[in-house]
């Protein structure tokens, strides 16, 4: 039964993805909650809350006003804390959770009426609480572009060195902020100018010079709504995938092409191990993002001498990612993860530490623990995905 | 017993001062100072939330239905203390929630979870939602239906539904009603007292404890039960005490169906309240030796032991005092509502003996603390109660302090906002009690001057101590 998890946790939820996404970009989030989602969200899912400073709030509603509709209660409340804060916020970011769901809040008339009263930019990020992360920050990226970012690019200057942007960059993926440091080292040394990255370690004007791109590298499931949407508003291509291993040249080679307007592979590890992968033998398998696990696929098989790499993926919108033919799957639930690996008692699976209990006892398990999953129980272990990982 | 805050009180606006995220206790209402607006969160986790509180009974399982983003959390805070082997979830899609199935996912799915479990749970605290009031689901019909598939296992009836906290009964008080369930009336033992319904185990040298063993009597209480039948036989107490306010609604209700007594003994900290709240205990104590004495009697006897025994703790109390003034050195105390069950009366008793309190952490106060809070009010140099989830209150960050080594913190969120390093590191008055909570917060205090933490290694770890309650 899907929805029954007996030992396994569940992964971050929409709303921390809102929060997480949108956290260091100068705006106020507001999660229309009575309680527990921003508790949750900077408890476990969030590095950055001790030290940094944000403008992310909870409404604390309540039956009676959730009941009686009475909506006015949270417009007031928005815009008595945007009146106070200074800095003055630069966007407010609406996020729903489950009751304004099922009541049918009218999110949108709300984001309005601030956006009148306030003169400050107001928009909703479709959540309802009953979604993950990937989901939540797909949406906060998209939705806060859709408000703030021109709808078509300004002319570009000429310049020397390619403009990237690094998209789907949060801590729920890339806890270690070494991660940063790296990609942006390792890109840097290969010649292309990091316009904006979406969003840890980075800025509001930074993001808003994104249009001045000329492509982008998505880093996880997060940025791909991003990507498509700066493909359709920008026409900037994007490439998929960590430049981490020999995966790195081919990354950046892709990048070069990509931004030359020539041929180039949009998700280099998924198109070549589909190539590259024999149909049985020695097999990595990986549990995680699609992304990530799909490069650390890439790796296992072409520097690690596996003969195939397979994805189990428990996230929502990364079909598209994985490659089903090639043996990959999207799960559902901790049961699904269970059986697969029921009669795979010798397996080797590079997976989060809190699969163990759901995965065979003699297999080999190699640990890559993730803020999405186990939130900061192993916070002195999250790993630099831009070093080399081995399995 | 604890009364909602609703909106309704006494929140005077024109009084809050201008940054609203602290007020002067002169200009403050009670027992709200502050309005309900949007809330900031920080990151101070200390206190234990339900799943800690549930895990105190032996046998127990527990099993959360809610939706990803509520359930992220419970399932974390049951992984962080290696709970998750007495803890599962059920997780209904947005599909299930909508199209009228959420009943039935909450009843198969609690089944599915019970039987791949390794063991079989003597009791099960199913946790419904917020979701569960909006969408009209039948919490009779659900655990009807449980208790027909499980007749062997005892079913507790939670809610994690925070949307229903500021206007009705609260998770905490619903879940703790609920566990007291299974401790149903048995043959009544004089010797045997009851405490109930509290996170932390009183201690041994507690006032309550030590007068009671004089009179043969002994505390039984649920960090002491190893197994679920020692639990369900506390149901031979014949007086049950309670502290937490949380704990009162569960109380009264067990005590009105068992027609026994209890007693609801909150924390307090000065010399008056505790020895006033002794002697409604030792009177009690006395009737139920002697039947035949009457009230007055009774209080009379209780009186006489009583006093005498606050007199030997006073001294001691102000002994310990004196030390504590000359190691403060001038230091400022600030103090905050999770480090202590009473932080009006632990500031009235600190200024009482001299020991100024700059700041007290809170959002709001139990109605009990009102003589205290006029007590505070009423003094020249009064403290600021500073809001812990204003948001504003996010600007009362670490680095924007004066000097931190000035201030000596008592729990947590004043450790926090303060950023001192010198702060003693409770929640609940850790479970201390009378004088025996007043000479073992000037120990704390006094072990916090001389050694330093660091506020942001301990402050954000969840349910501090649970691990001497729960095996």
């Amino acid at each position: 039964m899907k929805e029954a998890f007996r030992i396994i946790p569940v992964y971050a939820g929409d709303v921390s993805g809102v929060a997480s996404a949108l956290y260091e970009l100068g705006g106020m989030v507001v999660m229309h909650d009575p309680s527990g989602c921003n508790s949750t969200y900077n408890t476990h899912d969030e590095v950055r809350w001790y030290r940094k400073e944000s403008y992310i709030f909870i409404s604390g509603l309540n039956t009676r006003d959730a009941v009686l509709g009475n909506d006015q209660k949270f417009i007031d409340d928005i815009a008595n804390a945007a009146t106070e804060l200074d800095p003055k916020p630069k966007f407010i970011a609406l996020c729903n959770s489950p009751i304004p769901f099922l009541n049918g809040t009218d999110f949108k008339g709300i984001a309005r009426l601030l956006e009148k009263r306030l003169q400050i930019p107001v928009f909703y990020v479709k959540t309802n609480g009953m979604h993950d992360y990937v989901k939540g920050a797909g949406l906060a990226f998209t939705a806060f572009a859709d408000k703030l970012l021109p709808q078509k690019a300004p002319t570009r200057e000429a310049h020397d060195a390619i403009r990237l942007n690094l998209l789907g960059l949060t801590p729920l993926d890339y806890a270690d902020y070494q991660n940063v440091s790296h990609v942006t080292e390792i890109l840097s040394g290969e010649g292309f100018e990091i316009v904006a990255n979406w969003s840890y370690g980075s800025s509001y004007d930074e993001v808003l010079s994104s249009p001045l791109a000329d492509v982008n590298l998505v880093l996880s499931a997060t940025g791909l709504p991003l990507a498509q949407k700066f493909y359709e508003d920008y026409q900037q291509p994007y490439v998929i995938g960590l430049p981490t291993g020999s995966l790195q040249s081919i990354i950046c080679q892709q990048l070069r092409n990509a931004a030359k307007g020539e041929p180039f592979l949009q998700h280099p590890a998924a198109e070549l191990l589909a190539g590259g992968m024999k149909p049985t033998g020695k097999t990595a398998y990986i549990i995680g993002e699609a992304v990530q696990s799909k490069s650390l696929a890439y790796t296992c098989v072409f520097d690690q001498g596996y003969d195939r790499a397979v994805v189990l993926c428990p996230l929502e919108q990364s079909a598209q990612l994985i490659d089903a033919e090639a043996g990959d799957l999207i799960t559902v639930g901790e049961e699904e993860i269970e059986s697969y690996f029921k009669d795979k008692e010798d397996a080797t699976i590079l997976c989060d530490p809190l699969y163990e209990p759901v995965l065979p006892q003699k297999a080999t398990k190699n640990f890559l623990p993730t803020l999405s999953f186990s939130g900061r129980i192993f916070n002195e272990h999250f790993p630099d995905f831009f070093d080399t990982i081995r399995i | 017993m604890l009364k909602r805050i609703g909106p309704a009180t006494t929140v005077d606006h024109s009084k809050i001062t201008s940054d609203n995220a602290s007020v002067a206790i002169q200009s403050a209402g009670f027992p709200r100072p502050f309005p309900w607006g949007l809330e900031y969160n920080c990151p101070v986790h200390e206190n234990w939330n339900i799943v800690h509180t549930g895990r105190l009974i032996p046998e127990c399982h527990s099993i959360y239905v809610c939706s990803d983003n509520c359930l992220r959390g419970v399932i974390m805070t049951a992984d962080e203390m290696n709970g998750q082997s007495h803890f599962s979830a059920v997780m209904p899609s947005e599909k299930d929630s909508i199209n009228g199935r959420l009943e039935q996912v909450t009843i198969d799915g609690v089944s599915r979870v019970i039987d791949r479990l390794p063991y079989r749970p003597r009791a099960v605290q199913v946790f419904l939602v917020c979701m569960h009031h909006f969408v009209g689901a039948d919490p009779k019909y659900i655990f009807r239906e449980l208790e027909k598939r499980y007749p062997d296992i005892f079913f507790m009836q939670c809610w994690m539904d925070p949307i229903m906290q500021k206007v009705a009964k609260t998770p905490e008080q619903k879940q703790r009603y609920q566990m007291m369930l299974p401790v149903q009336p048995l043959e009544e033992n004089p010797a045997h007292v009851n405490v109930l319904g509290d996170n932390l185990r009183l201690p041994d040298s507690s006032d309550i404890a030590r007068l009671l063993a004089r009179h043969h009597m002994r505390i039984q209480q649920v960090q002491d039960c190893k197994t679920y039948d020692k639990y369900v036989k506390m149901g031979d107490g014949w007086l049950t005490l309670v502290r937490s306010p949380l704990s009162v609604y569960g109380v009264e209700r067990m005590a009105k169906a068992s027609q026994r007594p209890y007693l609801y003994l909150s924390v307090p900290m000065t010399y008056g309240e505790i020895t006033s709240r002794l002697v409604t205990l030792m009177t009690l104590v006395c009737q139920k030796e002697d039947e035949t004495l009457s009230l007055e009697q009774a209080t009379a006897l209780a009186k006489e032991e009583v006093n005498a025994f606050a007199e030997e703790e006073k001294k001691l109390c102000d002994d310990a005092f004196e030390r504590l003034k000359k190691t403060l050195k001038g230091r400022t105390v600030a103090l905050d509502y999770l480090g202590c069950v009473r932080p009006l009366s632990t500031a009235r008793l600190l200024m009482e003996h001299n020991i100024p309190v700059t700041r007290i952490y809170a959002d709001a106060f139990d109605p009990m603390e009102e003589e205290d809070f006029l007590w505070l009010r009423a003094q020249e140099e009064g403290p600021v109660i500073v809001s812990t989830n204003h948001p504003k209150s996010r600007y009362i960050s670490p680095i924007e302090q004066g000097n931190p080594d000035d201030v000596l913190a008592i729990g947590p969120k004043a450790a926090f906002f303060e950023n001192t390093r010198h702060f003693v590191n409770q929640i609940e008055s850790d479970g201390n009690w009378g004088f025996d909570a007043v000479k073992n917060l000037i120990k704390r205090m006094e072990e916090a001057l001389l050694e330093e933490k660091d506020p942001e290694e301990l402050v954000p770890l969840k349910g501090l101590g649970w691990e001497n309650c729960v095996e």
